[in-house]
């Protein structure tokens, strides 16, 4: 099938949706509907290295041959099973900025008092952390279940600009990554950084700020449905919006020590009138618990359960949610999480132990989102970061701002600002329709994930006693039988690619390679390397022709998927 | 796929990025230009849309000077002090800091829409942007934008055979990472994003081999497709930033927004400079964020510094910069612009110094074809306020699209349906003097007595022509229809029944061929 005749099909779709009323199930835009077969029932498949691939891809960022390796001989259930095991939480960030002369270069920030003049060195030490966190060979879905949350829980170190409180959340985020979602929604309300974002610590009786009783419903919880009548969204309404603003007055925050305390005198005491969506619910005045009686009523409505299974489904599965899936997929993982009183492992489990998960047809559909990109190139190069000739005395220093370059800042020319999503609603790859990921293309991230790779192949990075480089030969020699060309350039492939290239796109890449020379010469070529490794003519001609190949693989359109 | 193509990809594999050493051609200097300006003039007008994202707190940027004492009440605590206002008419002013679209104002190249929104305002910020952004009802989906619908008309087709020698350059630009959603079309996103007109880099065509026919394979598809056309537009687009420049030398340079790589004025500058450059584009989109101030939209009480304050100011100096630039580079006739957000906010302060989200709110229209005027009425504000009170929707937002879409860009009424989906009566917001089409005057406009329990009278007189009366409630729905026909030239006298409406307050709504004109009154049992 052509490309217009593709979007030919698009397009009569488009045209008979564009009247649609907005449905009474939120059901979500259909972009081709191609129709995926498989259920929820357990992959029942023999267990290979594409489904440890696939696996890993989409539980991590990016993944090393050896996790590749073990997660292939542990099979399905053991590698779920242990990338679903919570491990310890990891040691704090460091200051690595001589500027912030509050704590010693090399020593961690996250107990010292905020101090405003310092705060933007200690967030952006946070931030090199962070991705130091996703570096990390952990073999765990820890990692992509924090950024999930993150995208969910939405804050933005820009407004809150207190490195102690974005950190606390961050390791809130992390430490119940993989816990419960409900206790997790109650740990976030009075949330020192969730706190000042959303403005609950100014929330009073008298005049309430909404902010975060609408974001609750409308993002964290059971999410806004279609607007079925005036300030009536489906699974909530205005009304109760502002009477759950009343229900969360009284909160405040110390934002020098961080204490989150309530004061009763700035607490709204009258009953809460809630609408029929929640039963008619009153909720009367309880001090400091009422806002746990807020969570349990909305926790009653099952639109909370559909909602956060709908985000997973997205995040770790495909952007595309019709009537089969919602029906098939996530209302019964809806109703798993609800059986499990909201545990987040059960649900997780099923979903990627399932043979839906591993349908061919999704397979190698998703756009790398620009940690995926990066993550994912590091691994598969095995980049070291720094690269060469680390120096021990300044190796923490140079380890964050490596990361800073190569990974937070580039994630910024994607257009990913990691820990700072546009807004509350997250990064909108996640949930603007009709896109979805395709919003992580464009004419100026494309030439940016271009750059990135061209540079980083060709030329590497070099900034002072910083140099990431990848090792071209190094790289060649650790692809199973390097010296065969048509099985090196399948294996690299294997290894880069999510799905197989044609026959046409793979004599191409032999083209390109050898540029029309004998297939022989190839492993010659490798046999003269071993004899001398010190001769410059034939290493740097592997070395020039091994940096074709790889910039040309990494312009291709398949790179960008996962 | 061909060698050949590889080859040229060689080329470009070091690091360093590919700038070309562009001629510096001055597209104005070429006779075969100025040829086809004259003829195709019309071709030739540009619309700029500033989105303001977060809900603008209109109350705070159009102050009601005839509304004050109530607005007071309801906003004690960040109110700005009428006399520092800026005076726009008996009844407008503007918020203090505006200093530049004041200006504008009296020089004859701003517009202000009163209350424009649409009805059953929705409050979330994603639902009422997308419903701006397409177009739609508000109890409709649409994925498109109407930009990109205005789009898919005059480029169908998109991208197969663009560019091509009468349409070189893309449908829209978008300044930012992300092509705004304003010009996604039906199948494709009609427009490219910029970030940066220094620098380049040579995007490589992938091959064209089959796909195969299943979700992966659409995938791969965007992608490729996605890069086709950033490669043959960024030739084009390099071209114009090397041969456009900016004269103005009020363009601020502090940065009231630091979400963005480029603040307004720097986005400002380079559709300026594009502009000037000769790229035929003539739809840009620009943004500043920041706008949903919930909180702390002033520092403190008694003063007007703050939040808002700052991006207020931003806009103005932003927008008369730009306004400047377009004169010295003599393109000040072909461009007009839009400010839009997704709702204004709440009449009644908060207690953190800040507003919730809210529903109507004035849009700017500037150009040198802009017609001076401030549309509409004030915000009626009740005079005790609860958390629950809105500003009255009094102008739904696809009129002034259909009013740009036919008065500026010339779009025939059957195309303009099928772009706007439905009817829309038309706003004036362009000058006179750029349209053909004459315009029916209602004058005299009077409704007695106010307030009123059984019948009211409306008097006017009418130059003729199709006549609309109907009346709103604060909601913006219709709740009487009171005259839908072609009047003749005369005095006219209409006994209004309103047995059947509940106390409170409603609009007139008079609409005539290029106006809409709004009256406010009471009914009182």
């Amino acid at each position: 099938m052509d490309r217009r005749n593709f979007f030919n099909l698009i397009a009569e779709q488009k045209e008979k949706l564009r009247e649609l009323k907005e449905p009474a199930v939120p059901l979500e835009y259909a972009p081709m509907g191609f129709e995926i077969k498989e259920g929820l029932e357990p992959y029942a498949g023999t267990w290979t290295e594409e489904d440890s691939a696939h696996l890993l891809r989409r539980t991590m960022f990016g993944y090393y041959r050896s996790q590749l390796a073990e997660a292939t001989t542990l099979g399905k259930d053991a590698s779920i099973d242990k990338l679903l095991t919570k491990i310890a939480l990891p040691t704090p960030p460091l200051n690595v900025s001589p500027n912030d002369t509050t704590v010693p270069v090399g020593q961690t920030w996250i107990n010292a008092a905020p101090d405003g003049l310092v705060e933007g060195y200690r967030i952006n030490s946070f931030k090199m952390w962070w991705a130091i966190q996703m570096l990390e060979p952990k073999f765990s879905i820890t990692e992509k279940m924090t950024f999930f949350w993150h995208n969910h829980f939405a804050t933005e170190t820009d407004i809150t600009r207190i490195g102690k409180f974005i950190y606390n959340h961050n390791t809130l985020l992390r430490d119940n990554a993989l816990g419960n979602f409900k206790d997790l929604v109650a740990k976030v309300t009075i949330d020192a950084n969730m706190l000042v974002y959303l403005n609950g610590n100014s929330n009073t009786a008298g005049a309430p700020n909404e902010n975060y009783a609408r974001e609750l419903l409308e993002l964290f919880t059971v999410g806004k449905g279609p607007q079925i009548a005036p300030g009536n969204y489906t699974n909530y309404t205005e009304d109760d919006i502002k009477s759950a603003a009343k229900v969360l007055t009284g909160w405040n925050l110390n934002r020098q020590t961080g204490a989150v305390t309530f004061t009763s005198n700035k607490h709204d005491k009258t009953t809460k009138q809630f609408s029929t969506i929640f039963g008619k619910k009153q909720i009367t005045n309880n001090g400091d618990k009422e806002y746990l009686h807020l969570i349990d009523m909305i926790f009653a409505n099952e639109a909370a359960s559909k909602h956060i299974c709908r985000k997973l489904y997205r995040y770790f599965v495909f952007y595309n949610i019709d009537e089969k899936i919602e029906t098939e997929i996530i209302e019964p993982l809806a109703k798993l999480l609800r059986d499990s009183n909201f545990d987040i492992k059960p649900v997780l489990k099923t979903l990627l132990s399932s043979a839906h998960f591993f349908s061919a047809e999704l397979r190698g559909a998703m756009i790398k989102n620009p940690l995926d990109f990066v993550f994912n190139f590091i691994k598969q190069f095995d980049l070291k970061i720094p690269s060469e000739k680390p120096n021990q005395n300044t190796l923490v220093v140079d380890t964050y701002q490596s990361v800073n370059v190569i990974i937070v800042y580039y994630c910024i020319l994607l257009d990913l600002y990691l820990a700072d999503p546009p807004n509350v609603a997250g990064y909108s790859a996640y949930y603007q329709i009709p896109s979805f990921y395709h919003l992580w293309l464009s004419s100026v991230t494309i030439a940016n994930r271009l750059k990135f790779t061209d540079g980083l192949i060709a030329a590497g990075y070099k900034n002072g006693s910083i140099s990431i480089k990848v090792n071209h030969l190094t790289f060649a020699m650790s692809i199973p039988n390097y010296k065969d060309v048509d099985l090196f350039i399948e294996n690299v492939v294997k290894l880069l690619m999510p799905k197989p290239l044609t026959q046409t796109q793979m004599d191409f890449l032999k083209l390109v390679l050898l540029q029309g020379v004998p297939d022989y010469t190839w492993g010659e070529q490798w046999v003269l390397y071993e004899k001398n490794k010190n001769d410059k003519t034939v290493s740097d001609g592997l070395t020039n022709k091994m940096i074709y190949l790889l910039t040309v693989i990494g312009s291709m359109s398949e790179y960008q998927l996962m | 796929m061909k060698r050949r193509q590889f080859i040229q990809a060689a080329g470009t594999v070091a690091a360093v990025p590919i700038i070309l050493n562009g001629i510096n051609v001055r597209a104005k200097a070429s006779p075969v230009f100025d040829d086809l300006a004259k003829i195709a003039a019309d071709n030739d007008r540009i619309l700029v849309v500033i989105q303001l994202q977060g809900g603008n707190d209109g109350l705070n940027t159009v102050l009601p000077l005839d509304q004050y004492s109530n607005l007071a009440k309801a906003r004690q605590n960040i109110l700005v002090d009428e006399k520092k206002a800026l005076k726009l008419t008996d009844s407008t002013a503007l918020h203090p800091s505006m200093t530049g679209m004041a200006s504008l104002f009296k020089e004859g190249k701003l517009g202000v829409v009163q209350s424009a929104g649409y009805p059953n305002q929705n409050f979330s910020h994603f639902r009422s942007t997308d419903i701006w952004t397409s177009a739609s009802d508000a109890d409709k989906v649409i994925s498109s934008g109407w930009l990109g619908r205005y789009l898919d008309t005059q480029f169908p087709g998109f991208p197969d055979n663009y560019p091509n020698t009468t349409q070189p350059d893309p449908p829209s630009i978008t300044i930012g990472s992300v092509v705004s959603s304003t010009c996604q079309g039906d199948v494709y996103t009609l427009g490219m994003a910029i970030a940066d007109i220094n620098e380049f880099y040579t995007v490589r065509n992938d091959g064209e081999d089959d796909l195969p026919y299943n979700t992966y394979g659409e995938e791969v598809s965007f992608v490729r497709s996605m890069v086709a056309t950033t490669k043959v537009y960024n030739t084009t687009i390099e071209t114009a930033a090397k041969a456009g420049k900016n004269l103005s030398t009020k363009y601020p340079t502090t940065n009231a927004n630091t979400r963005s790589t480029n603040n307004l004025a720097d986005q400002l500058k380079i559709v300026a400079k594009l502009i000037s450059g000769g790229l035929k584009t003539r739809i840009y989109v620009v943004g500043l964020g920041g706008f949903d101030t919930h909180a702390e939209q002033i520092e403190t009480q008694g003063t007007t510094s703050g939040t808002h304050e700052t991006l207020l100011k931003t806009l103005s100096d932003s927008i008369a910069a730009f306004q400047d630039d377009l004169k010295l580079l003599g393109l000040e006739d072909r461009v007009m612009g839009m400010t839009f957000s997704e709702f204004g906010r709440r009449i009644g302060s908060n207690s953190s110094l800040g507003t919730d989200h809210g529903s109507a709110a004035p849009l700017f229209v500037f150009g040198t074809n802009s017609n001076p005027m401030v549309h509409g009425v004030s915000p009626v504000i009740p005079s005790a306020v609860t958390v629950e009170d809105n500003v009255a929707m009094q102008f739904d937002f696809r009129s002034i699209y259909t009013s740009f879409l036919k008065d500026w860009f010339g779009i025939e009424d059957a195309a303009i349906k099928n772009i706007m989906i439905k009817d829309f009566q038309l706003v004036p917001i362009i000058k006179k003097s750029s349209n053909s089409v004459a315009q029916q005057e209602l004058m005299d406009i009077a409704f007695y007595p106010n307030p009123v329990s059984e019948i009211g009278f409306l008097t006017y007189k009418s130059t003729g022509g199709e006549t609309r009366i109907s009346v709103v409630d604060l909601n913006g729905n219709q709740k009487l229809l009171v005259m839908d026909s072609n009047l003749q030239n005369g005095d006219y006298r209409l006994p209004i029944q309103v047995q059947n409406l509940s106390s409170g307050t409603y609009f007139l709504k008079i609409e005539c061929k290029g106006s809409t004109t709004m009256k406010n009154f009471q009914v009182l049992r």
